[in-house]
């Protein structure tokens, strides 16, 4: 089947939050088993070099709503009126729409993310969600410190550590009295998520129009939670671990709190429950195959962002997105895009960013160059004229072979960096204690102020000294610092980053 | 489309100006480049506003009497004078706000 624009009539979108590429046996993993995804790749293209640029989870979903970066314009926070989404250009024009999601930042209050769909099905209860259930009475049996590890909470003393002893409690209780009712596997989130995507797919669209469903499916975002946690075995992936499960861990840096061999326990645990994931999500892309939908229907598969999973090359010392930090491991995400009649199997090197994603969905739609406007019935109506992302669609039938040079990542008000190919850098926008103390959503709070955008004398960018410059070739994982010993190259970077982010921020 | 202004002719040139944008530049500066090619597109869109240009490292008295330290500063000159001044980046939309309201 050749590629014709108008053959598509369909998009499914499948964000997977937080999958770390290198967890993928598409993405070259070894030891994790992701069947179903391997072999969607192998029936898609797949970019290997696809960054997210404004972290963490709102910031991405803001950006393939909207297909803008959000890096120089704001992070955590709701969908503005001003902005115009996928569904906002969709309103008018014969294309059903549907979001299926348990992503609870997306459902916060007034935070809009669901704007615009015609069928919306939310699943509360996922963590970030700790008030839908927070009355609900716990079964006695189940004890949230049975779920964790007791020298993350407690001291020798047997006293709270510190607030985050009792935080770390509270957020697995809270995951408990949601969770005490399950049963199976199919009780759980991913796998909800994904049947109830499912019936709207077999039983509730309309099969005479065409469709967009966004599915969003937290898992496999921690608590990690997979199925040998629920049965009492052992974790497939960690057979002689003896500890508890450890469900969740404290908010904090990894040092003096989880141990070596826990942080690696947790890995086994969210590897187990990626094989889960895709055990469910596989049943969605079958469901797909069934219905006969691939031939006219573009998928994407994708995640928000990694995690960082301990210290060196898993998480630079933290657990969990607890610092602003946007190290490989985190910025570096999965995304595989099959579109009816491109040659499936293909790997993709160049840099892409997810605003592409939207761009490419526009483009199979026909709708990348439309225009707002007013209809004529006095209804304002709205195009793509806004979005920056590149459609993807030349790239992946080989056209061309690359669309752009480098990429950026970062968290609004507090860090960005580019990634080129033979370099990473990352320039702080705050102090070096700042850095360190930070959580990864306070710099929504941050006035991007009039020196951000202005040169002083001499017209130097000033590098501050906690800047970060490495080598990507030998030391992609970030863990060596070079800057100091190639800092020309450094303040090249540093140029070549303010150029492209003050671009954005003038158009 | 930019007319590069010095210390010599500055005060005559905005003098004799009855629509205008002025931007005070650096160079090697990222966000003076950037903020030079929205000039151009809202310049595009307004022909009766003439562009300017002045490196402000090059002239300190210009430099002074615009008070562009940093760098980019834009400034609107309407009837022959500075009507308004503003330091940093704008987007199209903000710099037709900015002029109309100088």
């Amino acid at each position: 089947m050749s590629f014709d624009r108008k053959k598509i009539k369909n998009v499914v979108m499948i964000m997977l939050d937080t999958l770390q590429f290198n967890y993928l046996g598409c993405y070259g993993n070894t030891t994790i088993k992701t069947p179903n995804l391997d072999r969607f790749a192998r029936q898609s293209v797949l970019f290997e070099n696809a960054y997210s640029e404004g972290l963490p989870t709102i910031p991405v979903r803001r950006a393939l709503m909207t297909g803008r970066f959000t890096l120089p314009y704001g992070g955590w926070k709701p969908l503005d009126h001003d902005d115009t989404t996928l569904t906002d250009i969709m309103w008018g024009r014969n294309m059903q729409t549907a979001l299926v999601y348990d992503t609870a930042p997306m459902r916060l209050a007034k935070f809009g993310y669901s704007r615009g769909f015609d069928y919306v099905d939310f699943c509360p209860g996922q963590e970030l969600d700790h008030t839908s259930f927070e009355n609900e009475p716990l079964d006695p049996a189940l004890k949230p410190e049975d779920y964790t590890s007791a020298s993350m909470v407690w001291d020798k003393d047997g006293n709270f550590i510190d607030d985050d002893s009792k935080q770390l409690l509270d957020e697995i209780g809270c995951f408990l009295r949601q969770q005490q009712h399950r049963r199976e596997e199919a009780d759980c989130y991913v796998a909800k998520v994904m049947d109830r995507a499912d019936y709207w797919l077999q039983e509730r669209r309309d099969k005479n129009r065409p469709f967009l469903l966004w599915i969003d499916s937290f898992d496999p975002h921690e608590p990690w939670d997979p199925p040998s946690v629920w049965k009492g075995e052992p974790c497939p992936y960690d057979p002689d671990y003896t500890g508890n499960p450890i469900m969740l861990a404290p908010w904090t840096p990894v040092e003096g709190r989880i141990s070596e061999r826990e942080c690696e326990h947790i890995r086994a645990l969210y590897m187990e429950k990626i094989t889960m994931v895709d055990r469910w999500v596989g049943r969605v892309l079958d469901s797909i195959r069934k219905q006969g939908l691939m031939d006219e229907t573009m998928i994407v598969v994708m995640s928000d962002h990694g995690q960082p999973m301990g210290n060196g090359e898993h998480g630079h010392g933290i657990m969990r997105k607890s610092r602003p930090w946007p190290y490989e491991e985190l910025v570096h995400v999965p995304l595989m895009m099959h579109i009816p009649g491109i040659e499936g199997g293909r790997r993709v090197s160049s840099f892409v960013q997810n605003v592409d994603v939207t761009a490419t969905i526009m483009d199979a739609f026909g709708l990348l160059g439309t225009e707002s406007g007013v209809s004529d019935h006095g209804m304002n109506t709205y195009g793509a004229e806004d979005f920056q992302g590149i459609s993807l669609i030349p790239l992946m039938q080989g056209e061309v072979d690359s669309v752009r040079d480098f990429a950026i990542a970062g968290y609004y008000g507090m860090s960005w960096s580019i990634i080129t190919e033979d370099y990473s850098y990352v320039h702080w926008l705050v102090s070096e204690e700042e850095k360190n103390r930070a959580d990864c959503v306070e710099g929504a709070d941050k006035a991007m102020s009039e020196e951000m955008w202005t040169c002083t004398a001499g017209a130097k960018v000033q590098m501050p000294e906690h800047n970060e410059l490495y080598d990507r070739r030998t030391d992609p994982f970030q863990l060596n610092n070079i800057v100091a010993q190639k800092p020309e190259v450094a303040e090249e970077l540093l140029q070549k980053l303010k150029l492209f982010i003050g671009e954005l921020r003038t158009s | 489309m930019f007319v590069e202004l010095n210390d010599a002719n500055f005060e005559a040139m905005v003098a004799g100006t009855a629509s205008g944008v002025l931007i005070c530049y650096k160079k090697r500066c990222p966000h003076c480049m950037n903020m030079e090619k929205v000039l151009e597109k809202f310049a595009a869109k307004n022909a009766d506003v003439k562009l300017f240009k002045l490196d402000s490292e090059e002239n300190p008295k210009a430099l002074a009497a615009f008070d562009s330290e940093r760098a980019p500063t834009i400034l609107v000159i309407k009837s022959g004078a500075v009507a308004a001044r503003k330091a940093g980046l704008m987007n199209p939309k903000e710099m037709k706000a900015f002029f109309e309201a100088a």
